[in-house]
């Protein structure tokens, strides 16, 4: 029984980390320049970055309580707020140091707040800045990527009997495999859920499970042998 | 042709071709995780080679343009090849006793590889990456990871069974050292490298470079525990440092454009 | 039931002042020597003609290099103080080692890079690699400094119910990670947007067409590094500590309050949980007040 709840810990973990990856706002190395909407950093590291910052206060209530909402809801509020600080970071030096709007290259008015995106966009660009719809999908994203990482580190340490560094080290492991594979989906660049490459989705939720399965069976094997 | 003859013998060094690379150092690093009575000096040699193997598959998938940078293909490597090493280190809790329990270990090296081929094909298959040596590259990256992470975890704590291996590297918390300069080892050569004159013998120079750096830094937490054989890692490593460190700039300087002690420059149109 | 101490509150202070100063010098490190994603920039100008005196270090993005660094130097400070040595002196003794380091895997990337641009007429100039060296050095001591000592605060020092379960190396891993992640994006756009493209217009993201063509002459001369680091020092630098320093402040605070208010171990949680999504609400409206801040105020896009 362990066994499975187990296996279905580190598959939805993986399975909710591609989807919080694709949501996160990412523009690679040409948004340090102004010339992408997003976040200036690679895919793979900043979820990364989200993701530990979650998994760290995660494992602190880890040792209060053993309820699984309070672990992963805490792991992904951890990486929200780390989210949410850094592109707010990134907006003030937008806006203030180099005098630029925040908008978005995809779209011509915002879904959420309905200002218009055209008029400010710089020409021969392809947007700028963290505009309000990448916000809240970055958001998000930092949500489900933080609550992806925390429920990993909850099945290895309730149900595989891992000691503490043993899982989060291997947490971040199974983590880093998830992500870069969703980042190799997305190709670098994603301004969030209003872009069409969102749209590819589906096939990286595929390619994640069949990856955390390897992973799954990975850690059976240490708790199962390991015990012996 | 004939100058990099020239040059290759006086930095005095000539590296095997990829598959011949792959093999050799397959076959020492398997050996070295595998022999626990061999002293951590040799066992380096076995990391420093399974290091420069996985920076050349890194090499080789790179050239092909993979779109969004070295990094995360070594993150992938170390990420799944650490969880399956970890496995492969247990395995040997299922044998009894003697040579069984040698078995366990390549039976979990195998366990890793079969591993990689799947990712490999996952990315090709259904994310659809063209890449035409994706699958047999992942395999021979994530089987690198994981010898690297048993020999250097054999290399702490003198054995690599499981217990003792989680008593003395996780639980110190030294396996964050040991993932994240192997995953440098393998992504960094061919990143600072990067360029249109980039030459294969300076890239995996630099990955013995980092892998000595490893090894030298086990030393140091090993001549604590066991002062013989952690001062006779730190000197082996130390001397392959100086000599890929100086081969390594020495190469540089004589093969870029040219080497001036300052200067002003070139102005345009 | 955890009781909230002058002592807590104080540790928990101790560890947001020095996220702060991590995150200022992790930038500034990035801008001394050109590193991550500007350094593109600083690698395409080669290739399009603009023959630079810039310190190209390229060692793969400042996530994994300073998630090298910090588990180096937690790893080997944690060696010295489980040996017996004093924290004062275990602490910079680790993060000296990993500079040493940090120099070897700088002067190589460095190297790597102008010797692969030999078609580009790009030359070594051994001025410009000797004398970035230790200023690369130091910067990158006292970010790694600052944050081994919160990687020891938070595993050793810290009072029950914010000590952390992780290892001092696994913890320096982790916030390596995270800082060089958020030095990536909050405090390179300042050198990339502004400083690298100086005689281009302001108030506009840089255009296709200005990529690797870079600012090479300064106020007074060739730039170098230094001119790049001291004008980011003004703006990027410490916004990069500020966002830092606030995560790692709001952390605790929130795990605070909830020890705080609730009476059971699952209440505390809870509330630290309610307080933190109220944070990022706030967060998310002083987003919207900026951006129509700034969209008022700098007015629709002239020029061609």
């Amino acid at each position: 029984m362990d066994l499975i709840i187990l296996f279905i810990c580190i598959v939805a973990g993986g399975i909710l980390t591609s989807l919080g990856v694709h949501m996160m706002p990412v523009g690679g190395a040409p948004a340090a320049m102004g010339t992408a909407t997003g976040i200036a950093t690679g895919v793979t590291m900043i979820s990364t970055g989200a993701a530990m910052t979650g998994l760290f206060t995660a494992s602190t209530v880890e040792t209060m309580t053993s309820n699984i909402w309070l672990v992963v809801l805490s792991g992904a509020v951890g990486s929200m707020l780390m989210m949410a600080f850094t592109m707010l970071g990134g907006n003030i030096i937008y806006t203030l140091a180099a005098g630029i709007v925040p908008v978005s290259g995809r779209v011509d008015v915002d879904p959420i707040t309905k200002r218009p995106f055209l008029p400010f966009k710089t020409p021969q660009t392809d947007g700028h800045g963290t505009p309000d719809v990448s916000y809240i999908s970055g958001v998000i994203g930092a949500f489900l990527g933080g609550s992806g990482g925390a429920l990993i580190y909850y099945g290895l340490v309730n149900y595989a009997d891992f000691s503490a560094p043993l899982a989060g080290i291997s947490a971040m492991g199974i983590f880093l495999t998830n992500a870069v594979l969703s980042a190799y989906n997305i190709g670098g660049t994603i301004e969030g859920f209003h872009d069409p490459k969102f749209k590819l989705l589906p096939r990286a939720l595929k390619a994640c499970f069949i990856g955390s399965l390897i992973c799954a069976v990975f850690a059976s094997l240490i708790s199962y042998a390991g015990g012996l | 042709m004939d100058a990099e003859g020239k040059v290759k013998e006086k930095i005095g060094f000539g590296w095997p071709d990829q598959r011949n690379l792959m093999i050799i150092a397959l076959v020492v690093s398997v050996i070295t995780a595998v022999a626990t009575e061999l002293p951590p000096a040799i066992k380096a040699v076995g990391l420093i080679l399974a290091i420069a193997w996985g920076a050349d598959v890194v090499r080789t998938i790179t050239h092909y343009g993979i779109g969004t940078g070295v990094p995360s293909i070594g993150m992938l490597a170390l990420g799944m090849g650490m969880v399956g090493a970890f496995a492969g280190m247990s395995m040997s809790g299922f044998f009894a006793t003697g040579v069984g329990s040698y078995a366990g270990v390549l039976i979990g090296v195998a366990l890793v590889a079969i591993g990689g081929l799947i990712y490999g094909l996952v990315a090709v298959k259904i994310i659809k990456m063209d890449i035409p040596v994706m699958v047999r590259g992942m395999m021979e990256l994530t089987t690198a990871g994981a010898l690297v992470v048993i020999n250097a975890s054999s290399m702490l704590a003198g054995t690599w069974h499981i217990d003792a291996v989680l008593g003395s590297v996780v639980a110190s918390g030294w396996i964050a050292v040991i993932f994240i300069l192997s995953a440098m080892g393998m992504l960094h050569p061919y990143n600072a490298c990067l360029g249109p004159d980039e030459r294969r013998g300076r890239t995996l120079t630099l990955s013995v470079e980092i892998g000595t750096i490893l090894c030298m830094l086990l030393g140091i937490n090993l001549v604590f525990a066991d002062p013989v054989n952690g001062s006779l890692l730190i000197l082996v490593s130390a001397i392959i440092w100086i000599a890929s460190y100086v081969s390594f700039v020495k190469a540089c300087m004589r093969e870029a454009y040219e080497t001036v002690g300052t200067g002003l420059i070139k102005t345009l149109g | 039931m955890i009781t909230i101490t002058i002592a807590i509150v104080a540790w928990a202070l101790v560890v947001a002042f020095l996220a702060f100063i991590a995150g200022t010098f992790e930038d500034l490190e990035s801008d001394v020597g050109s590193q991550s994603n500007p350094n593109s920039q600083v690698q395409l100008a080669a290739q399009v003609g603009y023959v630079n005196r810039f310190f190209n270090k390229a060692i793969s993005g400042e996530p994994p290099a300073y998630g090298v660094y910090c588990a180096v130097s937690a790893g080997i400070a944690w060696l010295l103080l489980s040996n017996g040595l004093a924290a004062i002196l275990a602490i910079p003794i680790g993060a000296g080692i990993a500079a040493i380091v940090h120099m070897t895997l700088a002067s190589t990337a460095h190297l790597g890079r102008v010797s692969a641009q030999k078609r580009f007429e790009q030359p070594i100039y051994m001025d410009v690699f000797i004398r970035q060296l230790l200023p690369i050095a130091t910067h990158g001591f006292i970010a790694v400094l600052s944050i081994t000592t919160i990687c020891y605060i938070q595993a050793s020092v810290m009072p029950e119910g914010l000590q952390s379960v992780f290892p001092m190396p696994l913890l320096g891993l982790i916030w390596g990670i995270t800082i060089g992640s958020i030095g990536s994006s909050v405090g390179d756009v300042h050198y990339g947007t502004e400083r690298e493209f100086q005689d281009r217009p302001f108030g506009e993201g840089k255009r296709v067409t200005y990529h690797g063509k870079i600012t090479r002459y300064a106020e007074c001369g060739i730039r170098n590094q230094n001119d790049i680091v001291y004008f980011c020092a003004k703006h990027g630098g410490p916004v990069t500590g500020l966002v830092f320093g606030s995560i790692l402040l709001f952390e605790n605070w929130r795990s605070l309050l909830g020890f705080m208010i609730g009476m059971t171990p699952e209440a505390q949680v809870g509330w630290s949980i309610g307080i933190g999504v109220g944070i990022v609400i706030v967060l998310i409206v002083i987003n919207y007040l900026l951006v129509g801040f700034a969209r008022k105020k700098y007015g629709e896009f002239v020029g061609e």
